[in-house]
């Protein structure tokens, strides 16, 4: 039954030179004619990373060389979870001429956009290791534990785009909802607070999917192990969607060039 | 060796952001000639863009496929090029195919000449030195000069065909297809088109070609396919000249 999702899936993997150039040239394009290039995007990190410390280290009563490094690692891995989320509706719209114009498959749009956020999250690590340079971050060997929970949390932002990218192309409205909702989102997520000024068995935090991914990446780059929660449930999610987007995709992939 | 060959192949798809009944109904008659369905959700209605099409090209056939506006030409192509599938019916295709849709479809349009050009080498999986090749192919071709290093968007309508073309055309594909756009160039321009054209058709691949006109047709196809409303009028490959004539005056009807 998924015999062509699967076959899409892996000729867009055999594509790969094609994506991974595409998404550095949409970096480029984007920045072509300013003056500081893609270090704008390094930068903006650290401007909001510093307003934001400067008051709600107060606000939430925190000590400031604890409260930079954790924000730091939250905004970094919010930064890439929220743009995939919004970008993931309009992938196939702002391709159009492309799938138009010839045949490709529809996952290598899926994978251009997850890795030129990818990008977009190594220029943002940069901010990560001068924050651990200034704050003397205390680094053990928990932090190479975030390289298997980021690939846990890309795979699994994947599925939630392909599924996005589907309702975004037939629905034209799906943009603004999920900007709406990304606003409403980041404050009940766990990004600027800490899980235990909630209490950890606070429902907002238990169902929200953002928490596991929040500690999937941040919590090993702090040099804390992930919770064991974390695992379960993020591979279950992981599972869960997967299934459900390649249900989606089998059935309506064949009407994306009508929907554009 | 290529091939094409459809079988029973009709296509039905839904159109979207069409929302009064009526206006929508009228518009559809104007276009389609009467033939669209509607379902009973309002707000989308399916069209029957091609019916019951059957017919075989092999290698060192050139199609040249006529009929009026609306008759389901550019579907046709685009059913064939893989980027619509079809509703009924099936299509083999063997052989590379090198689409030539538009005037700048298969291109960014933010993204420079060259960038594309190694956008369309990357997706056949080329490696470096054979875009390089690709690349002064189409530097030779086009003419572009200096405006290839541009942004496509900038371009001229004429100036995006000699690049498409350039582009579709320097990949030595076994079967390309083309819709319309050759006219578009200047007289130039369509000398080293039809100059390309035939060192393609030499090496004995497939071109399926939709155009308006009578002088490209009679000078590069064996085949011919008329298309009205959808479904085939006349597929043949003798008489071609009597077809044209016959089309034309079907047309002035």
């Amino acid at each position: 039954m998924y015999k062509s999702a699967l076959k899409d899936f892996s000729d867009a993997l055999n594509a790969y030179r094609l994506w991974i150039y595409m998404a550095s040239n949409d970096i480029r394009l984007r920045y072509r004619g300013s003056t500081l290039g893609p270090i704008w995007i390094t930068l903006t990190m650290v401007i909001f990373i510093g307003a934001l410390s400067i008051v709600y280290s107060r606000l939430f009563n925190q000590e400031i060389h604890q409260y930079i490094p954790f924000v730091t690692c939250g905004m970094l891995v919010w930064t890439f979870i929220s743009v995939i989320l919004i970008e993931s509706s309009e992938i196939f719209i702002s391709s159009k001429e492309f799938i138009e114009g010839m045949r490709m498959p529809y996952f290598l749009f899926v994978f251009r956009m997850i890795w030129r956020n990818c990008l977009v999250f190594l220029h943002n690590f940069v901010v990560y290791i001068l924050v651990v340079i200034f704050f003397h971050v205390k680094i053990n060997f928990y932090v190479l534990l975030a390289i298997p929970g980021f690939l846990i949390v890309t795979a699994n932002l994947a599925a939630v785009s392909v599924i996005l990218s589907l309702i975004g192309t037939r629905f034209r409205d799906l943009p603004p909802i999920i900007s709406a909702m990304i606003t409403v989102v980041f404050f009940v997520s766990p990004v600027t607070w800490q899980t235990k000024m909630v209490g950890a068995d606070s429902l907002i935090i238990q169902l929200n999917p953002i928490t596991y991914l929040l500690d999937l990446v941040r919590s090993p780059l702090l040099g804390i192990p992930p919770q064991p929660n974390t695992i379960y449930v993020s591979l279950s999610m992981l599972i869960v969607l997967w299934t459900f987007a390649l249900m989606v995709f089998s059935t309506n992939s064949k009407k994306i060039p009508f929907w554009l | 060796m290529s091939s094409i060959k459809l079988t029973q192949v009709s296509l039905n798809y839904p159109l979207l952001g069409a929302y009064t009944r009526s206006l929508k109904q009228s518009l559809l008659q104007v276009i389609s000639g009467g033939h669209s369905k509607t379902s009973e959700h309002d707000k989308v209605t399916f069209i029957d863009a091609l019916r019951n099409i059957n017919f075989e090209l092999v290698s060192g056939d050139r199609l040249g496929l006529i009929g009026r506006n609306g008759a389901g030409k550019s579907t046709l192509l685009k059913i064939l090029a893989g980027i619509y599938p079809p509703t009924t019916g099936k299509l083999e295709v063997q052989g590379n195919i090198s689409p030539l849709l538009g005037i700048s479809v298969g291109m960014n349009p933010l993204a420079t000449g060259y960038e594309n050009i190694k956008f369309r080498c990357l997706l056949y999986g080329f490696d470096k030195q054979k875009i390089q090749k690709i690349i002064k192919n189409v530097e030779e071709f086009t003419e572009l000069g200096h405006f290839l290093a541009m942004p496509v968007k900038t371009y001229s309508s004429g100036m995006s065909v000699r690049l498409s073309f350039g582009l579709a055309t320097a990949l030595t594909p076994d079967i390309l297809i083309v819709d319309e756009v050759v006219g578009v160039g200047d007289a130039h321009f369509i000398d080293k088109a039809k100059a390309r054209l035939t060192s393609l058709i030499e090496s004995s691949n497939i071109l399926v070609m939709a155009s308006h006109s009578d002088d490209i047709i009679k000078k590069f196809c064996n085949k011919i396919l008329w298309l009205d409303q959808g479904a085939i009028v006349k597929f043949t490959h003798q008489n071609i000249h009597e077809v044209l004539t016959e089309y034309k005056q079907a047309c002035t009807v």
